[in-house]
């Protein structure tokens, strides 16, 4: 997730502020190694990070978007 | 900040830094920032023999400021610097090194600056950087009368001036994350309870449990392209009799 989260021009406490704000519980430091890919979040966390950059996407008029969980597994 | 006495020349140099660290940790906010840095220049001007005047220049959004002078001729000269490009406290700034001249060697080293330095009287001037966390973010400048005001131990002296300014900065720099923390905790608990009352509803609405109430709100606000919060805060408003009949008067009704 750490190549979206450049892309959203996001730093990792931005990143952490806007996970928390949708409802998220993690730290920091666990959010950041679930970014970097040295965790793997549960669905919900996967969802809220996603839903955190993609809305920080369409605030930058880009037309990326980071999968939701049900989708990756689809 | 009233209650400390001013100096007497002749103060001792364990004496001044005792004062100084009270200084420092008082400090606070903004308006107190000026107030301690407007204290460091007057001190160093009433302690420091033949100093005429000091000033701190802070370098700001890619520009130096006088953000503390004892005298306008002081503020003036720090202006001719700062639009000449060049000077003592300019190069201190950038190099992170004290910049010490007397007499002719301002003019040699900073024509237009030297030039107006020498007009005023100034004999001598010794620019002390201000680091904070490593980086040189600004520099106190003290102008004297005299060619050898700023031998042995009135450099020590304005270094640890200089010291305690940049202290002051650092804390200044501290209280203002704290600031932004705070402001970034309330928008954010704001935004956590709308999502988690819109949740509420929908899972009484469908009869559904929280994650899949998530996924409702998740999936509005992708097809709406609308921020999941401004979904929520439609929902909640929409299902809340107060907000949805009573919005633009709300709240002054009630018993």
């Amino acid at each position: 997730m750490e190549h979206y989260r450049v892309a959203a021009e996001l730093t990792p406490s931005e990143l952490w502020w806007a996970y928390f704000a949708l409802g998220g519980n993690r730290t920091p430091d666990a959010v950041a190694a679930i970014v970097e890919g040295r965790a793997h979040p549960d669905r919900t966390d996967h969802d809220l990070l996603a839903l955190a950059l993609n809305e920080r996407f369409s605030e930058l008029g880009r037309d990326s978007r980071v999968p939701f969980f049900d989708q990756l597994e689809a | 900040m009233s209650d400390l006495e001013p100096f007497e020349p002749g103060t001792t140099l364990p004496e001044l830094a005792e004062t100084l660290s009270t200084l420092a940790g008082v400090v606070l906010g903004e308006e107190t920032l000026d107030a301690v840095l407007e204290m460091i220049v007057s001190l160093s001007v009433s302690s420091i023999p033949d100093v005429h005047g000091a000033s701190v220049s802070l370098a700001r959004h890619g520009e130096v400021v006088t953000a503390s002078a004892t005298s306008e001729i002081v503020r003036e000269l720090d202006a001719v610097q700062y639009e000449a490009g060049h000077g003592p406290c300019i190069d201190a700034i950038r190099t992170g090194e004290r910049q010490h001249e007397v007499g002719a060697g301002l003019l040699e080293h900073w024509p237009t600056f030297g030039a107006a330095a020498i007009e005023d009287g100034v004999a001598s001037m010794l620019s002390t950087p201000l680091a904070v966390r490593g980086r040189s973010v600004g520099a106190l400048n003290l102008y004297a009368t005299t060619t050898d005001a700023f031998d042995g131990r009135t450099a020590e002296m304005a270094t640890i001036f200089a010291d305690h300014a940049a202290v002051v900065l650092s804390n200044a720099a501290a209280y203002a994350e704290t600031e932004t923390t705070n402001e970034n905790l309330m928008a954010a608990l704001a935004t956590r309870q709308v999502i988690g009352q819109a949740i509420g509803i929908i899972m009484q609405r469908d009869g559904c449990g929280s994650a899949a109430a998530f996924d409702v709100l998740r999936d509005a606000s992708q097809h709406a392209n609308v921020k999941l919060r401004d979904v929520a805060a439609e929902l909640v408003r929409a299902a809340d009799p107060e907000l949805r009949d009573e919005r633009p008067t709300r709240g002054q009704n009630r018993p």
